[in-house]
């Protein structure tokens, strides 16, 4: 080193080097070598670069070719989605696995079971995916199966998991077919044409067959009840017990997870319609938590009934206050009582729907024959009788 | 005391030979490095919602207008293949739209897999009568594309249109990663973005098969719609602005011929449906070439809504020029077998 004779004491390095020790040498090289594969990484990876690559799989279209593998490109492998656990015992009593085996005699996989989760279950139902996002669905556990017994015709199975047997409920009930025939081996459930639906623990399960002949049908049944028994039974966070089951219509119980008859505080709503003697009525009863809660959503049901229909009465039943309106020939009968609010809603016949109110609050006794509905029955001008109401009137 | 002597720079004992060499292998390192960067440079690089990109626009397939003819043709019957051909012949005939020696490319709704009873995907019999028609037309070539965005295969498979595609001898054209490129225009919120091109490639008439259905969403899924399914992507991120989008679609293409088939419609449920149970029988077909005017027709006539101010699409088509949404202004003619 030479001495700096602008500021001595502090010594200069020499500019040039005149040797380079061998492991710098080593590590420049190195240094070079990893820029020259970095630059061989970028050239392979701009080669092999497409913008699709999230559009489909190539590798799995051309293998499901004449399989028919349900494969798409951000689907989770059979046995690797890590979002909740197993969701199908394959027998009873057996631990639940992610694979959905073929739960019937005569049933064969068509291809891999399927898994979606939120960010993905639009590649399965697509448009239809916000409407199952909405009551937290969780997870899609799908597989297509072909039928020893029926050549040509397939049954496509579907487990929609949600977050709590409640939001299972939920969507099962939006999508209800109201002319499906109650089934018989689970509390929720019914058989369409061409499927069956129904409602087990937080699953809400579609089996769903490719034509509506038996020889479609009866094994798709066989699957159903089969995998019906393979799910666990939880009802834990339904309210459907707020509503009575007297006169109640078979399938016809409905879950209104928010915004129910355009109220922002009617809430997991439960709804359901009820064959009165011939005349259907639409009862509707939710549980808001609190009397605080109860009496917020109290406020906001008169607010709007005296603001958009016809109060015509109010007054006290069962120990709690009551409202009767009239919605352009559509009658109300409503109540709070504790934390529950209900009543009916859009009936026909006003004092048909106060009897039955007032039965549900004092646990007074309907006595009406089993009658294929009127007519006249809901939504339509039936005769209003007064009769029976000594309450404050309008 | 201030040190007042000069500096003195340490002599390089490097000779000229030695710089001369070593300018020339730092000016070449530096020039391959800038040439391979240029090399490796992609112009084309195609990130979406990044700047500008180069791009594709697809040309118009419609014929030219005829004013003797109908624009909008609406057909009611129960047999769908005899419908939908009945509503081809209220417009002028197959011969007006398909010639001799053409490469026609059906885009059917192949959304999902499921059977055709659920009216979710498009019929296989309306497949059949058009593409027969085409074929009947004198068509070289007939091409079924659709990218589901579940498995293609699946698909096609269980909405009955393979079957249809294996006895008519059709060109089944699967979504391939190399059969996109990239779509430039200027749409509301459509600008760049893979297209399932490389029917387009072959085709120079086009024809859509839409199933009229409810729809989550946009309330209607009818032709305009459709076209969705040229995507590539994650498109579904679109679903934010859905009827900027659907919009869009009648400014990325302008198709020959469109049918919707109104025959059983899926009415609730949509866009994915399940039970026959959503499905209504409708027994119509509409065929034109303005999708904003069908669209209009089928949202309350097909679908039975009252609310045609929902679908805003239709709203914002119309309002771009792209096509009439008051159906009744259009030459129209109804016919019923």
């Amino acid at each position: 080193m030479k001495a700096n004779l602008r500021f001595p004491g502090i010594r200069l390095r020499k500019v040039a080097r005149e040797e380079i020790p061998s492991f710098e040498q080593f590590l420049g090289g190195l240094i070079l070598l990893l820029i020259v594969v970095i630059g061989i990484g970028i050239y392979v990876k701009g080669k092999i670069y497409d913008p699709h690559t999230y559009a489909l799989d190539p590798a799995a279209l051309e293998s499901t070719r004449s399989e028919v593998l349900g494969k798409a490109a951000t689907v989770v492998a059979e046995g690797t989605s890590e979002r909740i656990g197993g969701v199908v015992a394959a027998a009873a009593g057996a631990a639940p696995v992610k694979v959905l085996p073929p739960m019937a005699d005569g049933f064969n996989p068509m291809g891999d079971t399927e898994h979606y989760v939120p960010d993905t279950l639009f590649e399965k139902i697509n448009g239809r995916a916000p409407a199952y996002l909405a009551f937290n669905f969780q997870e899609l556990t799908t597989r297509s199966f072909t039928l020893d017994s029926a050549a040509g015709q397939f049954v496509d199975v579907f487990i929609f998991s949600m977050d709590t047997p409640k939001n299972a409920f939920g969507i099962f009930s939006m999508e209800r077919d109201g002319s499906g025939a109650t089934v018989d081996f689970v509390t929720d459930g019914y058989r369409s044409e061409m499927g069956f639906f129904y409602r087990q623990g937080n699953a809400y399960v579609q089996v769903l067959a490719s034509d509506s002949s038996a020889a479609v049908m009866t094994p798709a049944e066989a699957f159903a009840k089969a995998l019906a028994a393979s799910l666990p039974v939880d009802d834990s966070g339904l309210g459907a017990s707020l509503l009575p089951t007297k006169y109640q219509v078979a399938n016809s119980l409905n879950f209104i997870q928010s915004n129910a008859y355009g109220l922002s505080l009617m809430k997991d709503v439960y709804e359901a319609k009820y064959n009165v003697g011939g005349t259907v009525l639409t009862y509707f009863a939710m549980d808001a938590g609190s009397e605080a809660d109860a009496a917020a959503a109290w406020e906001e049901i008169k607010g709007y009934h005296t603001k958009y229909a016809d109060v015509q009465q109010t007054g006290d039943v069962g120990g709690g206050p009551f409202i009767v309106s009239d919605n352009f020939g559509d009658w109300n009968v409503l109540f709070m009582n504790g934390t529950i609010l209900g009543g009916v809603v859009d009936s026909s016949d006003r004092a048909l729907s106060y009897e039955f109110v007032e039965a549900q609050l004092t646990g007074a006794e309907l006595d009406y024959a089993e009658q294929a509905p009127s007519a006249a029955g809901e939504g339509t001008d039936a005769a209003v009788s007064e009769e029976g109401f000594d309450d404050e009137e309008y | 005391m201030k040190n007042t002597e000069p500096i003195k720079m340490e002599t390089s004992d490097m000779t000229r030979r030695q710089f001369m060499r070593q300018a020339v292998m730092t000016g070449t390192t530096l020039g391959v490095a800038l040439a391979g960067g240029a090399y490796l440079w992609e112009r084309k690089h195609f990130v979406p919602g990044f700047g500008e990109r180069e791009g594709l626009s697809l040309p118009s397939f419609r014929v030219e207008p005829n004013t003797a003819l109908p624009d909008l043709a609406v057909a009611h019957g129960a047999d769908r293949k005899q419908v939908i051909r009945a509503a081809v012949d209220a417009l002028g005939g197959i011969n007006r739209y398909i010639q001799k020696g053409d490469v026609v490319m059906i885009k059917p709704n192949v959304a999902f897999d499921r059977p055709p009873a659920l009216c979710a995907t498009t019929h296989p019999d309306a497949l059949t009568a058009i593409a027969e028609l085409c074929i009947e037309a004198g068509a070289k070539k007939v091409i079924i594309a659709d990218n589901p965005i579940n498995s293609p295969t699946s698909c096609f498979l269980k909405s009955g249109l393979e079957a249809v595609a294996n006895n008519l001898s059709l060109s089944m054209q699967y979504p391939e990663s190399s059969a996109f490129q990239s779509l430039k225009m200027e749409g509301e919120i459509l600008r760049h973005w893979p297209l399932f091109h490389r029917p387009f490639e072959q085709a120079n008439k086009v024809i859509g098969i839409s199933p009229a259905k409810d729809h989550n969403l946009c309330y209607g899924s009818l032709t305009m719609k459709n076209w969705y399914g040229l995507l590539g992507g994650r498109r579904n991120q679109f679903h934010q602005h859905i009827h900027s989008i659907i919009s869009d679609f009648a400014l990325m293409i302008q198709p020959t011929l469109m049918i919707l088939d109104g025959m059983s419609v899926l009415m609730k449920n949509g866009p994915t449906g399940g039970r026959l149970s959503d499905v209504a029988e409708m027994n119509t077909v509409v065929a034109g070439d303005d999708m904003v005017a069908m669209d209009s027709y089928g949202y309350v006539n097909l679908l039975g809504r009252d609310n045609l101010d929902q679908l805003g699409y239709v709203h914002k088509a119309h309002d771009r020029g792209l096509g009439n949404k008051n159906w009744q202004e259009l030459k129209l003619k109804e016919v019923t077998i």
